[in-house]
């Protein structure tokens, strides 16, 4: 289906529903975004990388708590759209990698479309669909199929295929339950979670069981194989003594390794708007120093391994200025082999519709650390809603 | 006893707080100033209600920036709130139970809690903070009030009230306020919030005040943050129900998340 098709398909729909149904109402919105991104390697010096993005979300309500989400997505890149693993990899192993690239094509995807129904007081939700949760603010230990990109950790993330149901038992509690279909029964994911509200604080927890990579398909030709995982953990946020805080953790088995991953984190925020926030993170999966191996750092390539070291710190400072303006500086830090970012952004609204936003990256650290591959990078983002 | 502020989320305690009614009527002997708060607690004091309004952010620059909510509120610590305009903000909800406040926000599918000291920031850089809608917006129970005498308003004759927190509500944004009350419309038409220092922090006017049901109300605030200097924020409903029956699922983080 190309893009024109299905943006008569989208504007077909809204013709469609205005006289009919009495109960049903549609809201179809969106945006276009541009991004203009360089980033400074030091074998292959300045590489510049462009995107245009167009998001299309529809959005009915057809009674009795029946409801569709679906956002449509294209986006087309432009500049260097090849990117050598030997950039992004410390020279010990640019010579494994050789010539080989990460290519990024133009596409087009649903970035997610699920229908939900509630029979009774349960509520089913069916098809690509948001299975986000957790209470830090950039590592999320319990979010176990989509992580953020840590280095934009707000920015939105693809739905994922699933069949949940939830059932709630109060205003802020309730059970769910996901199967996420990947081949058969046994290797499909399931998950179960509760969340409660006591004493002022938000508390989850979550069980699950999953198939996942152990070495990442779709670099060097390598083909991994899926092993059962196994996750127990939960959630904590609320307030003590006039600070936000929170902490979330969970216990995994892949195969006989077992580890501990731990977010614990804190924010406050100032009379003039200003937002202070550091976050730790333990990642029992990760190694505490450099060098880290080849798998490791595909896995972090790939996005299936959440850090290479076992110990982050986060840390950032917002401030608004005049109310259309604001100023951030964050930092990623691995305190183990030292390395790290610092990330300096400047976001304007433009106008009621329009933001721009501008974010840098300064990387440090030596070879072979986990930011220190990096050099220097930014983009420069616009976005207009409709 | 239930009670409300008729804004919602968004401004909930500013309309509830500042709606101040009063008990004499001309001729009367003038009411005592707990006599006051106390009719003013109720006429706020709705059962539920549901609000359409527009929130209009004027910018130094000239700048103007529209935006469109729909709000259910239940006694007083139970309000549901979603923006439908503009379209960056479309889908955006607000769920607040006691003093507790959840966003949802739609593109990234996650609902987040705000945390308490977040609550003195402007909802969508408006005027207008997340914690206005978190006080407990009760006049009786939260102040102790002196009547500092007649002033007339706009034309109208208003009784101006000092109010200063009870010991026991050190907790609250405002340590003292200075109310205007209609003393024939029983609707405070004017108000002062100040910080415990006695730092002046904001000033709300009221108008259009119109007839629902039994009550008077205020169709149309204006809020200036004195630390938001290039900013003034109109709040005009477009539209107002009280005592209404609004499903009980509304005030839950399923609906939050769901919206339906």
């Amino acid at each position: 289906m190309n893009f024109r098709t299905t943006v008569l398909l989208l504007l077909g729909a809204v013709a469609a529903t205005e006289p009919a149904a009495t109960q049903q109402t549609l809201r179809l919105n969106g945006y276009i975004e541009h991004q203009f991104s360089a980033n400074h390697y030091p074998n292959s010096g300045w590489q510049q990388l462009d995107y245009d993005r167009v998001r299309i979300d529809l959005n009915a309500r057809a009674g009795r708590g029946a409801r569709t989400s679906v956002a449509v997505v294209y986006q087309l890149y432009r500049g260097n759209t090849s990117i050598a693993l030997a950039d992004v990899l410390p020279d010990e192993l640019r010579e494994v990698v050789g010539d080989a690239s990460v290519d990024l094509e133009n596409r087009h995807y649903l970035n997610h479309a699920y229908v939900t129904i509630r029979p009774g007081p349960v509520e089913i939700t069916a098809g690509k669909q948001f299975l986000t949760w957790g209470a830090g603010a950039v590592f999320n230990p319990t979010e176990l199929f989509r992580p953020k990109n840590i280095l934009e950790p707000s920015y939105e993330r693809e739905g994922i295929g699933a069949i949940s149901a939830k059932l709630p038992f109060g205003p802020l509690s309730d059970v769910r339950v996901a199967w996420v279909p990947d081949g058969g029964f046994d290797s499909s994911g399931k998950l179960v979670r509760i969340r409660h509200h006591f004493q002022g604080f938000d508390l989850s927890a979550i069980v699950a069981e999953f198939y996942e990579q152990t070495i990442p398909v779709g670099f060097l030709d390598v083909e991994g194989f899926l092993e059962r995982r196994r996750t127990i953990g939960g959630d904590v946020s609320g307030e003590l003594f006039g600070l936000g805080v929170w902490t979330e953790t969970t216990w995994s088995d892949l195969a006989g390794e077992r580890w501990l991953e731990v977010t614990a984190g804190g924010n406050y925020s100032l009379r003039d708007g200003t937002l202070l926030m550091l976050e730790g993170f333990y990642n029992g999966r990760g190694e505490w120093d450099a060098p880290y191996s080849a798998a490791s750092w595909l896995h972090r390539l790939s996005g299936t391994r959440r850090t290479l070291g076992k110990g982050i710190l986060v840390g950032n400072v917002t401030r608004p200025f005049g109310q259309l303006w604001s100023l951030g500086l964050s930092t990623l830090g691995n305190i183990g082999d030292g390395s790290g970012v610092l990330i300096p952004s400047v976001s304007y609204s433009f106008a009621e519709n329009v933001d721009l936003l501008f974010n840098g990256l300064v990387y440090f650290g030596g070879s072979g650390t986990e930011f220190g591959v990096g050099d220097l990078g930014g983009f420069l983002r616009g976005r207009v809603y409709f | 006893m239930n009670r409300m502020t008729m804004t919602g989320v968004a401004r909930p305690t500013v309309a509830a707080s500042i709606c101040l009614l009063a008990l004499a009527v001309h001729g009367e002997a003038q009411p005592t100033p707990r006599e006051i708060l106390e009719r003013v607690d109720a006429n706020m004091t709705m059962s539920t209600a549901r609000v359409n309004a527009q929130m209009t952010i004027a910018y130094r620059d000239g700048d103007v920036r529209n935006l469109i909510y729909d709000a259910w509120a239940q006694g007083t610590d139970q309000s549901f709130l979603e923006f439908t305009a503009p379209a960056r903000d479309a889908g955006s909800r607000f769920l607040r139970l006691e003093n507790a406040m959840w966003i949802y926000l739609p593109r990234v599918g996650k609902s987040v809690r705000i945390q308490g000291h977040m609550l003195r920031q402007g909802l969508m850089g408006s005027d207008f903070s997340y914690g206005d809608a978190s006080e407990n917006p009760s006049m009786v129970e939260d102040y102790d009030a002196v009547l500092e005498g007649e002033e007339e308003l706009d034309g109208r004759r208003a009784y101006v009230v000092n109010l200063t927190a009870k010991p026991e509500r050190r907790d609250l944004a405002y340590q003292r306020r200075k109310v205007w009350v209609d003393a024939d419309r029983w609707v405070p038409l004017k108000e002062e919030r100040f910080a415990r220092s006695g730092k002046l922090l904001k000033t709300a006017l009221l108008s259009d005040v119109r007839r629902v049901g039994d009550r008077w109300y205020p169709f149309r605030i204006e809020m200036d943050d004195a630390m938001q200097t290039d900013t003034r924020t109109t709040l005009q409903m477009l539209s107002v129900e009280l005592d209404i029956r609004v499903p009980r699922e509304v005030f839950t983080l399923p609906h939050l998340e769901g919206g339906e």
